[in-house]
């Protein structure tokens, strides 16, 4: 049943909120008799994300922005004049920062979120010092619960979740090499080919997060941050000479041209080693790397690299052809460079 | 001091347009939270708070939604809290019940994620939810919360749909100029990064990429709303330029954005480096002539303005070609062809073979 198939991350995320809100709740109106008690389920439920690097990452700028805050805001009650005015015009500045913030830094957000808050309760009763106390008493307790429910509920923690990650991104990558094919035989549409673009730069990009995430699980010192950020750049080119093979042959109309097949089954032969290339991912038992296949591959990558550089000499194709050869070459280049750092990330 | 105060003008100009988006929905926030306050005031009530979270939530949810969609989501939104508002009433009898219906809202939150509905019912509407279900005591206090939501709907749906409503045009238009800055601070982070190899350096330029990322993202966003629109409307002249202004930028992006990979990866001194970044910057700062006018100019004009781009860059690329090294040339010749692919993308576009 899909609720509660435990494999699904968002399920698991959605169980690991509902018990930590649910527990909060439970202990604020009954252990800790709090008045408001959805301050401190609202905290933990947003320290609550996708895996533990990223709730403490979560925790720690909701913390950092709160306490600045209440710093200010207490200096402010105290120092600054009291007027309906002067609050008012802190509570829309503090609201607009907060709003304009929310994506780009959520400390900053946080923190003029605070403000506002300490604004409104200033404004409407007369009481803002109660507010400062209120809402670090709420943080406090609802990033310690948000953080807690990420550590100890079906935890998934961003070291964990890299492996996966880099399969995806594979596999992502594969799926382009399969759109630009079948946008060839007139099974996709440009389309298509635009929109699985889209996900594998967003997968690549969620990669990089993801090692910002485990530097948060594990410290900076001992990962091997160098490394996968190699493996992740070898992918992004992989991934922009595919967008370029595209738009050649999109924008010079090179697939209706006769001697075309050959190009298709060139890209064909590409997309087979690339394949046989990430199959030695180290990230299972079943896929350990075996050095014979691996130097029996990068050979397969040199013949290949050398036929195009032939037909490049060969001078007998248009400049665009050229160019698609290039290309083709330069990704086989690319392959061979991610087999040498898969290799790599295997030693490690 | 007048100096000063036009920098300061010219700075906040800047930053305005760079995250107009963003900006904008803050502004609508702050008009809607007026509104809130001018309606306690006028009808004497001490429900402020409470209207006031019901506006940001409702106008908050709606960030995500397409463009096409804004109002439409703003109802939807309404429609899901109210109903989650008066749902709650069933479990008004004892806390534990509360606790078991805070489960339920948290719960629901990530399983609508899976399902992609979460313009829908997302955090935002939840807190709407969440917080007017812990204020109840009765049926009552549950039908009077729902109705002052309705007041908050009505004044988003006035601020959204009449004082301030989405300009998709105005917004594509801020945000490519956004893009090309963004992009050429990328440049300056990575050369930083390249040459000075700091911890520091290294997060500020993946601090600068992932913004960028962002950026071509939400650009990308942008013209699947044009595209829509372009249907509906199919000769608008326009927003056809429009749709071929963005899809060139989110292209030249592309283009830079693979350059930097390859010449991080170089095997050259540095200054060969510097000399490949220059021209990338070069590349950027004449798109920028007209992308900075945030004008839609028609495809003719932009159809002639890339051919002087691609003109001066193959022109620039040829002179440094003649004294470079095998490998920087290999940089060259791509880069040379890809900025040539976008000659070619317009005229795909120009002869409708879309």
């Amino acid at each position: 049943m899909f609720l509660i198939n435990f494999n699904i991350p968002e399920v698991r995320q959605a169980w690991r909120a509902g018990v930590v809100c649910a527990g909060s709740l439970f202990l604020s109106l009954y252990v800790l008799k709090i008045n408001s008690p959805q301050w401190v389920v609202l905290s933990a439920l947003v320290c609550l994300q996708a895996n533990f690097g990223a709730s403490l990452k979560r925790a720690k700028e909701r913390l950092l922005g709160t306490l600045l805050a209440c710093c200010v805001g207490l200096f402010a009650v105290y120092f600054l004049p009291n007027s309906g005015i002067f609050l008012s015009v802190l509570l829309l500045f503090a609201t607009v920062i907060a709003i304009y913030k929310t994506t780009l830094s959520y400390a900053y957000s946080v923190f003029a979120a605070t403000i506002a808050v300490v604004a409104v309760y200033a404004l409407f009763f007369h009481n803002g010092k109660y507010a400062v106390l209120l809402r670090l008493e709420d943080v406090a307790l609802g990033v310690a619960f948000g953080t807690l429910g990420a550590l100890f509920l079906w935890p998934d923690f961003a070291r964990k979740k890299f492996s996966s990650d880099l399969i995806l991104l594979t596999q992502n990558k594969e799926l382009l090499f399969v759109c630009i094919l079948e946008w060839i035989d007139g099974k996709k549409t440009s389309q298509e080919f635009f929109d699985q673009k889209l996900v594998s730069a967003q997968n690549n990009q969620s990669a990089r997060v993801r090692i910002m995430e485990m530097s948060y699980e594990i410290g900076r010192r001992i990962l091997p941050l160098k490394l996968y950020e190699k493996f992740i750049f070898s992918q992004e080119r992989i991934h922009y000479i595919l967008v370029t093979i595209f738009n050649v042959i999109r924008n010079y109309d090179l697939k209706d041209k006769e001697d075309f097949v050959f190009f298709r089954q060139e890209l064909e032969n590409v997309k087979s080693l690339y394949e046989s290339a990430v199959k030695f991912l180290p990230l299972s038992k079943e896929k350990t790397f075996e050095i014979e296949q691996g130097e029996c591959l990068v050979f397969r990558l040199n013949e290949f690299i050398q036929k195009m550089h032939e037909y490049e000499l060969q001078n007998n194709f248009s400049v665009h052809k050229f160019i698609l050869l290039s290309n083709l070459e330069w990704l086989a280049k690319e392959i061979k460079a991610m087999c040498l750092e898969i290799k790599d990330s295997f030693n490690f | 001091m007048q100096n000063i105060h036009s920098t300061f003008w010219q700075k906040s100009v800047s930053l305005w347009e760079r995250d107009y988006k963003l900006f904008i929905q803050a502004v609508r926030n702050s008009l809607a939270l007026i509104l809130v306050a001018v309606f306690s005031v006028i009808f004497k009530n001490d429900s402020s708070l409470w209207m006031g979270l019901c506006v940001l939530g409702l106008m908050q949810n709606n960030v995500i939604s397409p463009f096409w969609r804004f109002e439409y989501n703003l109802i939807l939104t309404f429609c899901v809290s109210s109903a989650g508002l008066m749902l709650g009433c069933l479990f008004l009898s004892s806390p534990l019940l509360l606790v078991v219906y805070a489960f339920f809202l948290a719960f629901l939150v990530f399983i609508v994620v899976h399902f992609k509905l979460n313009t829908i019912y997302s955090i935002w509407t939840w807190i709407i939810v969440q917080y007017g279900v812990l204020s109840e005591k009765s049926v009552d206090d549950a039908i009077q919360n729902v109705l002052f939501n309705f007041y908050a709907l009505l004044i988003c749906l006035f601020i959204c749909g009449v004082v301030l409503r989405p300009k998709i045009k105005k917004e594509c238009l801020y945000e490519m100029k956004a893009t090309l800055n963004g992009l050429s601070q990328y440049l300056v982070a990575f050369k930083k990064d390249i040459f000075l190899n700091t911890q520091k350096c290294r997060d500020s330029f993946l601090k600068e990429r992932a913004s960028v990322f962002a950026r071509l993202q939400s650009l990308d966003a942008q013209i699947k709303d044009i595209q829509n629109l372009l249907k509906k409307e199919k000769n608008s002249a326009e927003m056809e330029s429009l749709f071929l202004m963005a899809t060139l930028k989110e292209r030249l992006v592309e283009i830079v954005i693979s350059a930097l990979i390859d010449i991080r990866l170089l095997d050259v001194d540095m200054e060969k480096k510097n000399e490949a970044i220059s021209v990338l910057n070069e590349i950027i700062s004449i798109d920028m002539k007209m992308t900075g006018k945030k004008k839609i100019f028609p495809c003719k004009e932009i159809s002639e303005f890339y051919r002087q781009l691609t003109h001066h860059v193959n022109e620039k690329i040829n002179s440094i070609e003649k004294k470079s090294q095998k490998e920087i040339l290999l940089l060259y010749s791509k880069m040379q062809f890809n900025v040539n692919l976008l000659d070619a993308e317009i005229d795909r576009y120009v002869s409708h073979k879309l």
